[in-house]
């Protein structure tokens, strides 16, 4: 369970966060939603322990991010991280030898579907195939809990069912996974909960089917239509 | 299967099995949470949402180790409400067109097959 | 651990071809002198290098996190579920590597060249010729982890981080200073050693000295530890 108390995060005079208290439940797609500069990113990072609040509290299973709770939290980051002067099988050989959680089937079935040129450099792949490569690094773990950030942004409308699949299908129902994405109509139904976020506050949350029925409309709409994008 | 992503997916889902068990679809054993929720793309919470609310509604009964079962009768029980249930929204979205039930009527009779 | 100085070292390997053909090839250049005027010309080289490497180490030393940094490949290796001490030694780890392979070309080069050059006897010019090289070595890897410290630092603050870490490697470089007078006192039960070398050669060896900065260093390498757990990507 991630339990998250009136978090603030300041960068100098501005508020990436400002005051979020939320629970999330074990088990539980979380969709955090929200324009560019709303403060995914930033709540995703706290969470993980990449950076830390400036005030407020983050529990995850009673702890505090850091060294500890990565050994069961996967974070997939939106920018480029990988050494470009090692071949994706190398990388992957490498990133696996440091987790206990590490699934060698899964490992297997997501370089498969997701089309990965194993014998290339990274260097070599394109902007999409590093993507991607990312996110065999990311989901091939049984981490109880996956933070996504922006996993469909910068890649070809094609490829996003595809990736989407995959994350589906990776999912489990003891799982925790939190995807943060401002491309809210293909990723809509991975949502049993969705949080939409405004200028690092929380301006609705709730199961993504009670916010159908209660607005009539779809996640994407609602976020369209109270967000303004 | 298209969801409309407007209305609630876990209704849509209990209509999507509820209608193959009308249709003979689902004979005996419900698929498993997971493998619906693969083939309909969606989040298998939402489909277990679905299994519980016709397991409350006595459609589908699962037992431990024994996976998920149409309980007897079902299908018998389910036929009816689901045609009252096409006929009422037939109904109801031409009366809100502002025709008549005589109208209506009138218009079901000449239908020829 | 192994893994991670495995990716420290193959990600620096192109660095590490230069610098290595640079060391040889700065010592090369001198062969010719070496002919004529064996006594000074190997110390030439040997200066040069050390004094070389005391620049390159603050700089290398602030560089290998500066680039994982700026090329936001930190993100992978702070999602590794490593203590942060397991991934300070790593990179520095690479980094004495490094020197030690330099200053052993930088010591065994010359060597050569005097043994090749001519049959002029060592004399006092060998000893002392060894023994700039072991101070300026000690020296070396005494400095490694001045500026990870200060860069480290840095990175755990949001904001004025240049400051910050400018601040701190001056800081650092002053009180260690201030700190090795006392500090060797502290030591001073370990008793200090001499070196016989062949004929002539002769000198000691400060080891309370070489146990304070031991000390010094202990203690930064915990600090950067602990910085890059609390580090702000």
């Amino acid at each position: 369970m991630i339990e998250i108390e009136d978090l603030v995060k300041r960068y100098g005079g501005i508020y990436a966060v400002r005051g979020i208290s939320l629970e999330i439940e074990d088990g539980s797609f979380v969709g955090l939603v929200g324009p560019n500069g709303s403060g995914k990113t930033t709540l995703l990072k706290l969470i993980f322990g990449y950076c830390r609040p400036s005030y407020g509290k983050i529990k995850i299973n009673g702890e505090a991010p850091g060294v500890r709770t990565k050994s069961f939290v996967a974070f997939f980051p939106e920018i480029d991280s990988l050494y470009p002067w090692i071949r994706a099988r190398g990388i992957i050989n490498w990133y696996s030898s440091f987790f206990d959680d590490w699934d060698k089937e899964k490992e297997k079935n997501l370089i498969q579907v997701l089309d990965i040129p194993t014998s290339r450099y990274v260097a070599h792949l394109s902007k999409g195939m590093r993507a991607r490569l990312k996110l065999v690094l990311t989901l091939s773990r049984n981490a109880k809990i996956f933070l996504l950030d922006e996993p469909l942004s910068g890649i070809d409308p094609s490829s996003r069912d595809m990736i989407i699949s995959a994350i589906l299908k990776s999912y489990r129902e003891d799982q925790t996974f939190i995807l943060s994405t401002h491309i809210v109509s293909e990723a809509e139904v991975l949502f049993d909960r969705t949080i939409f976020l405004k200028d690092g506050s929380v301006m609705i949350d709730g199961e993504s089917d009670e916010l159908r029925e209660k607005y009539g409309k779809s996640i994407n709409e609602i976020f369209k239509e109270k967000l303004n994008v | 299967m298209e969801f409309d992503k407007s209305r609630p997916i876990y209704l849509q889902i209990k209509r999507e099995v509820k209608e193959r068990i009308v249709r003979g679809e689902i004979k005996e054993e419900v698929p498993t949470v997971r493998s619906l929720a693969m083939e309909l793309g969606v989040n298998p919470n939402t489909v277990a949402k679905a299994y519980r609310e016709m397991e409350r509604e006595d459609i589908i009964g699962s037992w431990v180790g024994r996976g998920t079962w149409v309980k007897d009768g079902a299908r018998e029980r389910l036929c009816p409400d689901m045609i009252k249930e096409i006929v009422d929204e037939f109904i109801h979205r031409l009366v809100s067109l502002g025709l008549s039930l005589d109208e209506i009527k009138k218009l079901v009779e000449g239908v020829n097959d | 651990m192994c893994n991670l100085f495995k990716k420290e070292l193959l990600g620096d390997k192109d660095w590490i071809f230069i610098l290595c053909g640079f060391v040889v090839g700065s010592n090369l250049l001198f062969l010719p002198l070496a002919r004529s005027t064996a006594g000074i010309s190997i110390f030439l080289p040997l200066s040069l290098t050390l004094l070389g490497f005391l620049l390159f180490v603050f700089v290398k030393s602030f560089i290998i996190w500066k680039e994982e940094w700026d090329q936001k490949k930190i993100f992978l290796l702070l999602s590794l579920p490593v203590p942060g001490y397991k991934i300070v030694l790593s990179k520095l780890f690479v980094l004495a590597f490094e020197i030690f392979l330099y200053l052993f070309i930088a010591l065994l080069l010359p060597l050569l060249t005097y043994q090749l050059s001519s049959n002029v006897s060592y004399g006092i010019k060998l000893a002392n010729f060894v023994k700039l090289w072991l101070i300026g070595s000690f020296w070396l890897f005494l400095i490694l982890p001045f500026s990870t410290f200060a860069y480290l630092l840095g990175r755990v603050f949001s904001r004025f981080r240049g400051l910050i870490t400018t601040a701190g490697l001056v800081g650092i470089i002053i009180i260690f200073f201030r700190y090795i007078h006392f500090g060797q006192k502290i030591f001073f039960f370990i008793p200090k050693f001499s070196i016989k070398w062949s004929e002539v050669g002769f000198f000691t060896v400060n080891t309370p000295q070489i146990a304070a900065t031991f000390l010094f260093d202990l203690v930064l390498l915990w600090a950067s530890s602990y910085f890059i757990e609390k580090a702000e990507l």
